[in-house]
């Protein structure tokens, strides 16, 4: 009976831990640093691909776990939530790009639609339209479509409210100063 | 009432039919001169606006008006080359969150109106006065809320800080300017802005200065965290779009125009880390994500 109790205890604990840690997946090359900076002790360079569980947030930085024993910091964009398989697919040109926008895509549900019968295909594309260089050079002004555009315009009162509902709170933010790219 | 007070109101009434007898005569006399006067005067007028118009224009000075007029001729150009999506909560869903950022800025009053623009090219373009598209191309790849932030707040900033507008008067002559600062109503006006627009949406095809790219990245993180977002969901954007190779012909236009993805990356990085002073990570309202799924499952 008493190691049932202590086995339930441990079980409890491990669902506590469960419910923090969430599955996550490296997306692009990244270094495992002992804290949450870059000048920390770099602990292991992670594969893209990288099965990993997301334990906690901090500003820019996730604080990690992979193979179930070694914990570290890495850069927040570099990990995203979730099992993702990102597969490298060659192009014909010899390059080489990871399937992380195909992902997405078929996450958005928009593409998959097209499936259901849905598309986004039925405005009808007129002569020669795009957004190459020489057709953005060329393009006819379309103000029936400006008419259209203004028509959805938003104001302040159904903005605020539309922020209020999705629990957007306004935040006094300082702007930062130029970086050296800038100069 | 006193004398004093009635020799007051005696001297009022005949100043009034002094008055009166006066306009009397003009009506009868000098009616068709005056007439002439004023339209002479109002021409005048006219004449002198226009040339303060093309002299304010040419050392930069552009007012809120005309910047709004030369924005829509030019995002009209843009709607010419890739039309909206047909899709009304989509429009109205951007057009809220990017309304509401905009409340942030410097400049909230501004006609800020957003669109997504039916292409599979990767990228947003932001026009004066306000007026911001991006490709369905771009919004398929986002994953949440913060992220779309993200990306109007970045585009949001290149019109706060008027990096086209500058861009077109700098390299437009004066009339070109003036002309397009315009509001074109009539169809035949319609039909001669044509010229001008295309010689100005050549900005977009060239792309600005690089140094504006990093500026609205700075300015736009900044901004999407005013207004309660996830400011680090630009390096999430951004990551994704540099997990797209050049070799995939949707991004050529996107990259010949911006810096290097991985500078961008690592710029904004380096200042985030040292400079960005926000409360609290706000966790995602999951909101994009029920938007795209009603758009999705709707026939």
């Amino acid at each position: 009976m008493k190691s049932l109790i202590r086995l339930s205890v441990v079980l409890l604990i491990f669902t506590a831990l469960d419910a923090h840690a969430q599955t996550a997946t490296i997306i692009t090359q990244a270094q495992m640093y002992e804290n949450p900076s870059d000048q920390s002790r770099v602990i292991k360079q992670l594969d893209t691909g990288t099965q990993v569980s997301e334990i906690l947030r901090q500003g820019g930085w996730k604080k990690i776990e992979h193979d179930a024993s070694i914990t570290g910091w890495v850069r927040s964009h570099k990990v995203r939530q979730g099992s993702i398989v990102i597969q490298e697919q060659k192009k014909q040109s010899g390059g080489f790009f990871s399937s992380l926008a195909s992902w997405s895509r078929k996450a958005s549900g928009l593409f998959s639609s097209e499936k259901k019968g849905y598309s986004f295909q039925r405005t009808a594309t007129i002569g020669v339209r795009g957004l190459s260089e020489e057709q953005i050079k060329h393009a006819k002004p379309d103000y029936k479509q400006l008419d259209k555009m203004e028509s959805f315009r938003s104001n302040n009162n159904s903005a605020r409210l539309y922020a209020k509902a999705g629990n957007l709170k306004a935040d006094k933010v300082p702007h930062m100063p130029k970086s050296g790219a800038e100069k | 009432m006193n004398l004093k007070q009635l020799s007051k109101l005696t001297f009022l009434f005949l100043v009034c039919c002094t008055v009166s007898i006066n306009s009397t005569r003009l009506d009868a006399f000098d009616l068709d001169k005056f007439k002439n006067k004023l339209e002479k005067l109002k021409q005048q007028k006219e004449d002198l606006q226009e040339k303060k118009k093309t002299l304010d224009l040419a050392t930069g000075n552009v007012n809120k008006r005309d910047e709004i007029n030369i924005g829509r001729n030019v995002i009209s150009g843009l709607l010419g080359a890739a039309p909206l999506v047909d899709n009304e909560p989509l429009q109205q869903y951007v057009n809220k969150i990017g309304y509401w950022i905009a409340l942030q800025s410097e400049r909230p009053k501004l006609p800020w109106t957003f669109g997504v623009i039916h292409s599979k090219n990767i990228n947003a373009f932001a026009s004066p006065g306000g007026y911001i598209v991006l490709t369905l191309g771009l919004y398929e790849l986002l994953e949440n809320e913060s992220q779309l932030a993200a990306i109007l707040a970045h585009e949001i900033s290149h019109v706060i800080e008027k990096h086209h507008l500058d861009a077109i008067r700098d390299t437009s002559k004066r009339e070109i300017l003036g002309a397009l600062a315009v509001k074109a109503t009539s169809k035949k006006h319609r039909e001669k802005m044509q010229k001008l627009v295309n010689s100005s949406v050549q900005i977009y095809a060239r792309g600005l200065d690089k140094k504006f790219e990093f500026g609205a990245d700075r300015r736009g993180v900044v901004l999407a965290a005013r207004a309660g977002y996830d400011p680090y969901a630009m390096l999430d954007v951004l990551t994704t779009l540099h997990s797209i190779s050049a070799a995939d012909d949707s991004m050529t236009v996107f990259l010949n125009t911006h810096p290097p993805l991985a500078k961008r990356i690592k710029t904004l990085e380096n200042l985030m880390d040292r400079h960005l002073v926000i409360h609290n990570i706000p966790t995602d309202n999951q909101r994009l994500q029920r938007v795209n799924h009603m758009i999705a499952s709707k026939p």
